[in-house]
């Protein structure tokens, strides 16, 4: 192939332009923000403001724990659609059906998907009355405007993103090593847990880091399921450029979020790596 | 034969309303080492699943060592399948693909490290256990299956077109050395092929099937010199196939255009496709002795294959044949156009019955 200097100047640019465009110049302008004062002095004292306070150091810790049980919920759940729908189903009108379930409220806005889980879940909703009258509680169980709520309602929302992920691996195994397994004497379960599951563990992995980090930045089901009576991090990031206009500050919140968030995804990285050695040999 | 290890009783196997298993009955010795040759879809590979526990028959039985395995799902069958594709598990290394089927029945872990060394070293692949199956070539590969299914000692070993997707030379090559390992190791194979000449060099016996049907069972020899069909006569082999007709006292006849040939006087009478391999037939000169049977022709052309030169010629009915000729002195003189003789000597024609 025979390129021009100028096709050659395009073919590197543009991709290169985008991507500055798109991803470094937001995060970088961000970054900046945080370091300098409302003056224009380089400052570290936003940093600082973050590590000694307790309530700031609590929420981000709060922020995790829920990313992280949310996606440990969501993962097994979206395991057992996605090898249902891969592995059982056998028509493909059915598997169609299952996968536009799973994908059809992600056209809905989560605004309506986490009101609709106040009506679930609320002292008068569905789970209380029915858990009333099996009479197993007594009195209605509190679960809105508190973390578990926020924990099934973001559970619910990005299981299918997990679906889709570990789908697609299941997906690409190959019949033909199943039956390998079990020429070699392996029965369905050792089958299954010697060959389907970590030749998955690639979907689970992404599928985790798509959930958790969806979790960490998520903003409107925190803010609706909380009702105003708790924060996770993206509501107290809003909160500062919004409410009290500190841009410095609200980029350092933002900048702390996203680092913690990278180092947590960066150890379960390394943690599957070595599980995963093969796909890159 | 005295208690076959492998046996399949009226095995039927359908789908939808298609046979593709239709009523076959085989028998396989202890230690044979047999091929299932036929074009696609003729049945070979859904014999072999059956075999191997993959596909349930419609109807019919296996027999292994006399004992019915219907219902025994796969993995507790004592035979084990080198498969099309090699079905390696690749976040395995060859080590632990090879461990796999020794560690299923429970084998001790120092017993099975040593074992997995003897049958990476039998394959030729002493050095290869660390690495991962994608870090290895075709060849390689195929090896690494090999010995996953041999390390288990099976009973019976199939093997499905394992050498389809390995060239000329290596397919060559492991030919003769999965031969030389069934020998060493007295396990019995099925072989399931499409190539004829890979079950010649490697079978003791070949089963040819066509549309779901076992057409002939016997060794390489006996197909090829004896084919039960107009089927195997084709498939196997290079074939010219004439229409001709007896008449009642042996006296043959091409059946367009009633040339006179020669006679068959132990032939039956009727029409039918006569078979003539390329090496049977010659060209007759001045001084040949009479032949059985004698064709005029006009050669159309001829190719230099290495070890012969191939001669077509036209017939009179327009059958275009082959003649291989393997002396060097018989190939002078012959040129495109011009008219021949064609001379098929011996008493025993293979004769099809046709229609016409």
């Amino acid at each position: 192939m025979n390129l021009s200097r100028f096709n050659i100047f395009c073919l590197i640019v543009i991709p290169v332009a985008c991507l500055f465009a798109f991803c470094v110049a937001p995060l970088g302008v961000a970054a900046a923000s945080s370091f300098f004062t409302d003056q224009g002095d380089f400052s570290l004292q936003t940093y600082w403001k973050i590590l000694a306070d307790e309530e700031y150091r609590s929420t981000l810790w709060a922020t995790l724990v829920i990313s992280v049980v949310v996606t440990a919920i969501a993962a097994p759940f979206g395991f057992l659609i996605a090898y249902y729908n891969v592995m059982v189903v056998k028509s493909k009108l059915a598997r169609r059906l299952i996968y536009m379930a799973v994908i059809l409220p992600l056209f809905t806005s989560n605004i309506v998907r986490a009101f609709g889980f106040m009506v679930l879940l609320g002292r008068n909703g569905i789970v209380n009355n029915t858990l009333m009258w099996l009479g197993a509680v007594e009195t209605p169980v509190r679960f809105l405007y508190s973390d578990v709520a926020v924990v099934i309602g973001l559970s619910y929302i990005f299981v299918p993103f997990m679906v889709l992920s570990i789908a697609s691996a299941l997906q690409g195994i190959d019949r033909s090593l199943l039956q390998a397994s079990s020429d070699l004497g392996g029965g369905p379960w050792t089958t299954f847990r010697r060959v389907v599951l970590p030749l998955s563990l690639p979907g689970v992995l992404a599928g985790s880091i798509i959930v958790f980090t969806l979790s960490v930045s998520a903003f409107v089901t925190p803010s609706v399921m909380l009702g105003g009576r708790g924060k996770v991090m993206s509501m107290i990031i809003y909160e500062q450029y919004v409410s009290f206009m500190n841009f410095p500050f609200g980029a350092a919140l933002a900048i702390t979020l996203m680092f913690t968030a990278f180092v947590v995804v960066a150890l379960y990285s390394y943690v599957f790596e070595r599980k995963l050695a093969w796909s890159r040999a | 034969m005295t208690d076959p290890i492998l046996s399949a009783r009226g095995l039927t196997r359908r789908y939808g309303g298609v046979a593709a298993l239709d009523n076959v009955d085989i028998d396989i010795a202890q230690g044979e080492f047999l091929a299932l040759l036929g074009p696609s879809g003729c049945g070979k590979t859904t014999l072999l699943r059956c075999i191997g526990g993959f596909v349930q028959p419609t109807s019919g039985e296996v027999l292994i060592e006399g004992k019915p395995v219907q219902g025994v799902p796969a993995h507790k069958r004592p035979v084990n399948t080198v498969f099309q594709n090699y079905a390696l598990f690749p976040h395995m290394t060859v080590a632990q693909n090879v461990a796999y089927g020794p560690q299923r029945a429970g084998v001790a872990a120092a017993e099975v490290t040593t074992r997995v060394r003897e049958a990476l070293k039998m394959v030729g692949l002493p050095d290869h256990g660390e690495r991962y199956p994608t870090q290895l070539s075709g060849g390689q590969q195929q090896r690494v299956a090999l010995a996953r299914a041999i390390i288990n000692r099976p009973k019976v070993l199939l093997l499905d077109e394992p050498l389809g997707a390995l060239d000329l030379k290596l397919r060559k090559h492991m030919q003769i050395e999965l031969k030389r390992l069934q020998e060493q190791l007295g396990i019995t194979f099925v072989f399931v092929t499409h190539d004829q000449e890979e079950a010649l060099v490697m079978a003791d016996r070949i089963a040819v099937m066509n549309a779901g049907k076992i057409e002939q069972i016997g060794t390489g020899e006996e197909i090829y010199r004896s084919p039960a069909s107009l089927f195997v006569a084709d498939f196997i082999g290079d074939a010219n196939l004439i229409d001709v007709t007896v008449a009642g006292t042996g006296e043959v006849t091409m059946a367009r255009g009633g040339d006179f040939l020669g006679r068959l006087p132990s032939a039956s009478t009727g029409s039918f496709r006569m078979l003539a391999r390329p090496e049977q037939l010659s060209f007759l000169g001045p001084d040949s002795a009479p032949p059985t049977l004698r064709f005029a022709a006009i050669i159309t052309r001829s190719i230099f294959v290495g070890d012969a030169l191939r001669v077509y010629a036209e017939l009179v009915d327009g059958t275009e044949v082959a003649i291989k000729l393997v002396d060097e002195r018989a190939r002078t003189g012959l040129a495109t156009g011009q008219q021949v003789s064609i001379g098929w000597y011996g008493e025993d024609a293979r004769l099809f019955p046709v229609q016409r």
